[in-house]
């Protein structure tokens, strides 16, 4: 299926990821180096979390570790930050001091345990040879089953946000962010000092309004063209059985 | 064109053409070009109706951004997987996917990921996936072939309608007015001109998604060149010789390594571009937010409004007849050339050096194109915006001032060399 050589790295990266990935499982390791730090951080939690992402780099680059970083962060944008104003907001009426020490640990203790796990689970996730299986599953004649169908589909969909719709919105973000640029460099000293209270107000809630539209821009070109695809894939031949293989032969 | 005219029908808005096409494939994609709303209505119109397989009527179907129609990541695989519904053995098989690969002049670009195909290189390798097809396919939708395909390609398009003809099998052609017409639009207006002077130093692209490590991976080098030129310009080059990945490195929208200068009119300034596919460009942003990108949208719709009433007044001198306008009320939304307008206003608020139009004639008629293009030029160059068209038409030969062919020589299975060389009493240093 794979080339020996590349067969061997992939086996290999797997097996390093596995490892690193295990106390993430197993959480043994966590009960027994629980000095804090801080409330919520751990001197283990930190150190897991630099050799896991000191994993990712070393396996497989500083542009796949850059493209985690990024991911898990946005990712916590709206899950901490969010999620701590929702949370916060819900129990407005009993905010307290106890409130704050209660609630904000286990934030920090999530936020460490994103940037642990959701770079691992990426980078692991871009060196499964999905290319090679899918060129392994188009070269067989005895037919492709319904699971391998599935299989195809996923991996369709998963190539299609890595290869098109993600490079095609941030090539769409850089080529707009000429924007700002030619406006800050338009205006006159006095006026940028003037306007830099309200560029940080315009900033952050043009900042909201891209967040929600890339997410659901994102969300749309990801599936629009799965039910085609799913017809295509539908249309490759079944897998046949034992029998129907030996009655040909 | 080896076409009957009853084959082909056409239409004079780019979205009752889509409607059309949806209708031949079942509803199968959803209007993303009707706003987000109409775009989750489609999807679980889909979802309730279960997938109506269209096996029973074997079709084979080329979209207009003929990427929708492929199910897989690479050529290879696209082709594998077609050739597998009709082979079941391995070397006639693979001798099959050998001779469709170098027919259809794909070989080079055999393992590339679909996304780093150019728009033409994708529209051959859906034409190679039709003529596999038509061993069991009995009818062939096509939908606006005519735009990314480059004329020397165009042979590849004619053998496979006769394919199917010759076989007594339903060929349909959805095509907007005038699409396949080649004749030259002439230049009444005399056009003013802006010097634009461009050059590449050393520059490297990356041909890659960012997941990917970095062995086996290709790239694309731009042979240093000191381009003069005289806007408006015309890119002109066969498909995948990198007209496209040339607009992005000018736009500063792809990473890449080395250096550019753009110059015009005696100024250092900095490229703006619409992509090839507008719509994937929009990233379904309506009108109103479209114009807000801009930190001046009361300058957007200004300019907006200014191109508008040339395009209008253009428009209505060529044919007489304001129903040719090209704008509808269609799912209370504004048409493709309306968002094509907005999105030149935006980028011309941000006074840039030059605007790059990728095949600006896609999604709209001969008319409008021509009305549209000439509307943006006379705009641009009264605020000293330099304009280059990357188009494969004949149409604008007339109305440019200068042109730029490209070339492309192959380094190895995956890296390629762009040259460029400027037209007419224009030189090139190198």
């Amino acid at each position: 299926m794979l080339k020996n050589n590349r067969m061997i790295i992939w086996i290999l990266k797997s097996f390093l990821f596995a490892i690193v990935f295990m106390p993430s499982f197993t959480l043994y390791f966590n009960h027994n180096f629980n000095e804090e730090i801080i409330k919520g951080l751990t001197y283990w939690k930190l150190l897991y979390c630099s050799i896991a992402i000191l994993t990712v780099y070393i396996l497989t680059g500083s542009r796949v570790l850059i493209l985690c970083l990024t991911a898990v962060s946005l990712l916590s944008i709206s899950v901490i930050f969010f999620g701590s104003i929702i949370s916060c907001l819900i129990n407005f009426s009993s905010i307290s001091n106890n409130y704050i020490f209660s609630y904000s640990p286990r934030y920090i203790s999530l936020l460490i345990n994103m940037y642990t796990v959701v770079p691992l689970a990426i980078a692991f996730m871009s060196i499964l040879p999905f290319k090679e299986y899918e060129n392994y599953l188009l070269r067989r004649f005895k037919g492709i089953s319904l699971f391998e169908k599935i299989l195809l589909i996923i991996t369709r969909v998963f190539n299609h946000i890595i290869y098109y719709v993600a490079p095609n919105i941030l090539r769409v973000i850089k080529e707009e962010k000429r924007n700002n640029d030619i406006y800050y460099s338009a205006n006159l000293v006095e006026e940028a000092t003037v306007k830099n209270y309200q560029s940080i107000r315009l900033k952050f809630r043009k900042l909201l309004i891209v967040f929600f539209d890339l997410s659901l821009c994102s969300i749309c070109f990801s599936i629009e063209y799965v039910p085609l695809w799913v017809l295509e894939i539908s249309n490759l031949p079944s897998k046949k059985k034992f029998k129907e293989i030996k009655n040909e032969r | 064109m080896y076409f009957k005219p009853k084959m082909v029908q056409y239409f004079g808005y780019f979205e009752e053409r889509e409607e059309a096409f949806r209708a031949e494939i079942m509803n199968l994609i959803p209007r993303k070009y009707a706003g987000t709303k109409n775009f989750w209505i489609d999807m679980k119109t889909i979802q309730k109706d279960e997938l109506v397989i269209l096996e029973d009527n074997c079709l084979s179907y080329i979209a207009a951004n003929p990427q929708d129609a492929l199910a897989f990541n690479t050529p290879s695989q696209v082709i594998r997987a077609v050739l597998l519904r009709g082979y079941n053995k391995s070397n006639v098989y693979e001798k099959e996917y050998r001779t469709v690969l170098e027919k259809y002049e794909l070989t080079n670009n055999e393992n590339q990921p679909l996304y780093t195909l150019s728009g033409g290189e994708k529209v051959k390798l859906a034409i190679a996936k039709c003529f596999i097809m038509s061993n069991y396919s009995k009818r062939l939708i096509i939908s606006s072939p005519f735009s990314w395909l480059a004329h020397e390609n165009m042979h590849m398009l004619n053998t496979l309608i006769k394919v199917y003809a010759n076989e007594g099998k339903e060929v349909k052609i959805l095509a907007l007015n005038g699409e396949n017409d080649d004749s030259i639009v002439p230049n009444n207006a005399s056009n003013s001109q802006l010097n634009l002077h461009i050059q590449f130093e050393n520059v490297v692209l990356q041909l890659k998604s960012n997941i990917e490590d970095d062995d086996n991976q290709g790239k694309a080098i731009i042979k240093n060149a000191d381009l003069n030129l005289k806007s408006p310009c015309l890119f002109k080059g066969n498909n995948g010789y990198g007209k496209s990945l040339v607009s992005f490195v000018l736009s500063k929208s792809i990473k890449y390594d080395g250096n550019v200068t753009i110059i015009c009119d005696g100024f250092i300034g900095f490229g703006r571009m619409i992509f090839q596919d507008v719509l994937a460009q929009t990233l379904l942003r309506s009108f109103s937010q479209l114009s807000k990108t801009s930190l001046d949208p009361e300058k957007v719709m200004k300019i907006y409004n200014e191109i508008l009433h040339c395009y209008k007044t253009i428009i209505y001198d060529t044919c007489k007849n304001m129903d040719f306008i090209g704008f509808k009320d269609l799912y209370g939304q504004k048409t493709l050339l309306e968002l094509k307008i907005v999105m030149v206003a935006c980028r011309l608020s941000s006074s840039p050096s030059v605007i790059i139009l990728d095949e600006p004639e896609w999604g709209l008629t001969k008319a409008s194109s021509v009305a549209l293009i000439k509307a943006i030029i006379k705009v641009a160059h009264s605020q000293e915006v330099a304009i280059i068209i990357i188009s494969h038409k004949k149409w604008w030969d007339k109305i440019v001032n200068s042109s730029v062919s490209f070339q492309k020589k192959i380094l190895d299975s995956n890296s390629f060399i762009i040259e460029m060389n400027t037209e007419g009493s224009y030189n090139v240093k190198k």
